[in-house]
């Protein structure tokens, strides 16, 4: 299902002055909407659930770069043309999810540590450097 | 004379485990001892913090603070404080903050060896100790004690023990029964690695809850630090001033230490008086402070007659290797080693190859390669996605093995560090500059702990393995002060008493005349321990 909110006029510009591209946006739209972009990293991610609170950090660092933002809004609204510049996207959005980081002004940032999907790709309950269970879980291994 | 703006019976300058177990034991015994540190003081909720909010999360020392005033070095900007004017790069890394560098230690607690400490007489190299092992035994099982190491008795480690472990040993990984079943009746004998991380309760610290992160940062503290035996000693009135950047000793007429000279963030200078002083700033800051202390009458920098200070700098050179194995062996659950091959540490080829020990890391690829981080964004650079992506991150992690040796290095007085006083840090102190080369010795040991490593990894069943490149950095930093009863060519006498100053004692793995192959740390706490009662005589004297 797709629901797209549609913004207010106070919403668009605070968008585009946040993101520095009042002039040179895209015409088409001015946001992306949460549910497209969960929608699209739920296809790329699998099996996983995943929190649209920490989506909405991964979707507002990729939409501050216009040209991303114009690929997601044609990844989203067409479909994978097979371009570099998708498969580019989708391995960014990829990456997010699974490290629980992303880049934000060129510089590598947190969103989570504890969601971040490596882990229960791992068979993890709980992340590395968290406490995982009673002295000697180790002994046997992951029944997850 | 200006008064100084602190004074104690006892100042010890450094708060890692050299100088906060010798601050509790003296604090504990009634003496006024004042704990100076250069770095700042954090809780482990703001290092956990810092470690989880870090994308690199760069290892081992992501979880600190960088502290302008107090530089070391970083694998992020290696050469931002350590100048290499040498053929090899000495490498390793520490932390300057309360409770030093065992907030990022492994906690590997095991006893060198009889045979280390007669290096020269059993193998013609390198040197002897002024003291044997039978001296440093009850120091060792008291500092088994503190530290709470533990072990297990059945285990053969080389050396004979007086007193039992005070804990039971840590449990085995499911990846460890995996090893001890390909290893059983190889020349390759399993043991679990003695370890200062609670299997109980102990010292009102948790048991270990298995939280794979040893290094950077254990977050339940079961894992022993440093910041234990300073805050023991704070509640037998021991101070800490934190913040507080020592770099000269002053010598009166009487040639006995009058007060330390420390600088504070801003800049600004201070002084500090006391009766007996103890540097236990590691083997890299305590042997530059000394040397930084020139004056009219130390003009080749304190406790320096024998020209020795900052000489025959030592690390553990390090081999890590990693394969993929034929079946999963679950790794990173646990601490992040739980067993070691030992026994490649004795044997009559040490005059020809150094010996050596073999962790069997529990950690993936870990640091090696950079997992899981870069085995998960190799899959998604390959084009996986979804169901396929996730299921080959679990096949493939799950199957990886690393093991890593530490071999032995030989005192070389050529290799050593001395300050730079052309190049100084943020607040006007000489940076370290160091000289430093691998010997063939060292690329004896590297050839044979490679060797040894495919031969166990085969034996386990894996995929053609991976080495390290060259020599890794062990990042256990020894030397430089050296240990001996003649002070013409020795630093500190076998009570760690400075040979040319008779209220100066140097703590820690600094005084090591040679390194072994055993982790430094259970030894630097037994010296630790056995120099309290000399230092207390030294007040009277």
């Amino acid at each position: 299902m797709t629901v797209r909110a549609s913004p207010t006029r106070r919403q668009v510009i605070l968008a585009s002055v946040a993101t520095g591209a009042l002039l040179v946006a895209p015409p088409a739209k001015a946001q992306v909407a949460l549910a497209d972009f969960m929608a699209l990293s739920q296809q790329l991610a699998g099996p996983w659930d995943l929190d649209p609170d920490i989506g909405a950090t991964y979707l507002r660092a990729l939409t501050a770069d216009p040209t991303t933002r114009a690929t997601l809004d044609s990844l989203i609204d067409q479909g994978d043309d097979g371009s570099d510049a998708i498969a580019d996207l989708k391995r960014t959005i990829l990456k997010q999810w699974y490290l629980g980081t992303y880049e934000e002004d060129g510089q590598p940032a947190v969103a989570t540590f504890e969601r971040a999907l490596m882990w229960r790709a791992l068979g993890f309950e709980q992340p590395i450097g968290t406490c995982r269970g009673l002295t000697g879980y180790w002994s046997e291994p992951p029944t997850n | 004379m200006a008064e100084p703006d602190h004074s104690a019976d006892i100042v010890i300058v450094g708060s890692g485990v050299a100088g906060a177990l010798a601050a509790a034991e003296l604090a504990e015994r009634g003496a006024d001892v004042l704990i100076v540190e250069a770095g700042p003081r954090i809780t482990r909720d703001q290092a956990l913090a810092t470690y989880y909010d870090n994308p690199s999360r760069n290892w081992p020392s992501g979880p600190y603070p960088d502290a302008p005033y107090a530089p070391r070095p970083s694998y992020a900007d290696p050469d931002a404080y350590v100048i290499q004017a040498g053929e090899d790069r000495f490498a390793a890394s520490y932390e300057r903050l309360v409770g030093g560098t065992t907030w990022h230690w492994e906690a590997t607690s095991l006893r060198l060896l009889p045979s280390d400490f007669r290096l020269r007489s059993e193998f013609g190299l390198g040197e002897d100790w002024p003291i044997t092992y039978d001296d440093l035994e009850p120091w060792y099982g008291a500092a088994e004690r503190a530290l709470g190491v533990a072990g297990d008795p059945a285990d053969d480690l080389g050396v004979t023990r007086s007193d039992d472990y005070p804990m039971p040993p840590m449990p085995l990984s499911y990846m460890d029964r995996q090893f001890g079943t390909a290893l059983a009746g190889s020349p390759y004998v399993q043991v679990t690695t003695p370890a200062a991380r609670n299997t109980v309760p102990y010292a009102g610290r948790l048991a270990c809850c298995g939280s794979n992160s040893c290094t950077p940062l254990c977050p339940s503290g079961a894992k022993y630090d440093a910041l234990t035996h300073v805050e023991v000693a704070e509640r037998a009135g021991a101070r800490v001033l934190h913040d507080t950047v020592v770099h000269r000793v002053a010598i009166g007429d009487d040639r006995r230490v009058s007060t330390v000279g420390f600088k504070r963030p801003d800049g600004s200078e201070g002084t500090i008086g006391g009766r007996a002083f103890v540097l236990a700033a590691h083997a890299f800051e305590t042997p530059k402070i000394m040397l930084m202390s020139r004056a009219e009458n130390t003009p080749d920098g304190v406790g320096n007659s024998s020209g020795l200070v900052g000489r025959n700098l030592m690390d553990h050179p390090y081999k890590a290797t990693w394969a993929i194995a034929d079946h999963p062996v679950w790794p990173m659950r646990g601490p992040m080693t739980i067993t070691s091959i030992e026994n490649t540490r004795w044997g009559d080829w040490r005059a020809e190859r150094p010996a050596f020990r073999v962790a069997i890391y529990n950690l993936g690829w870990g640091w090696a390669t950079g997992a899981p981080v870069t085995t998960i964004n190799g899959f998604i650079d390959q084009g996986l996605e979804g169901e396929a992506l996730s299921q080959a991150i679990r096949e493939t992690v799950s199957r990886q093995v690393m093991i890593a040796s530490l071999t032995e290095q030989l005192p070389d007085p050529d290799n050593r560090i001395v300050p730079d006083f052309e190049q100084r840090d943020a607040i006007g102190i000489p940076r370290p500059k160091i000289t430093y080369r691998f010997d063939d010795y060292t690329h004896r040991g590297m050839a044979a702990s490679e060797a040894a490593h495919e031969d166990i990894l085969a034996r386990l069943g894996t995929d053609p393995p991976r080495h390290s490149n060259g020599v890794l950095a062990g990042s256990h930093i020894m030397g430089t002060c050296k240990m001996g009863r003649d002070p013409q060519t020795a630093v500190v006498d076998p009570d760690l008493r400075s040979h040319d100053h008779p209220n100066l004692f140097l703590l820690g793995s600094s005084v090591f005349p040679t390194g072994g192959a055993a982790n430094p740390t259970l030894t630097i706490a037994a010296l630790s321990l056995r120099a309290v009662e000399p230092i207390l005589e030294a007040l009277s004297g």
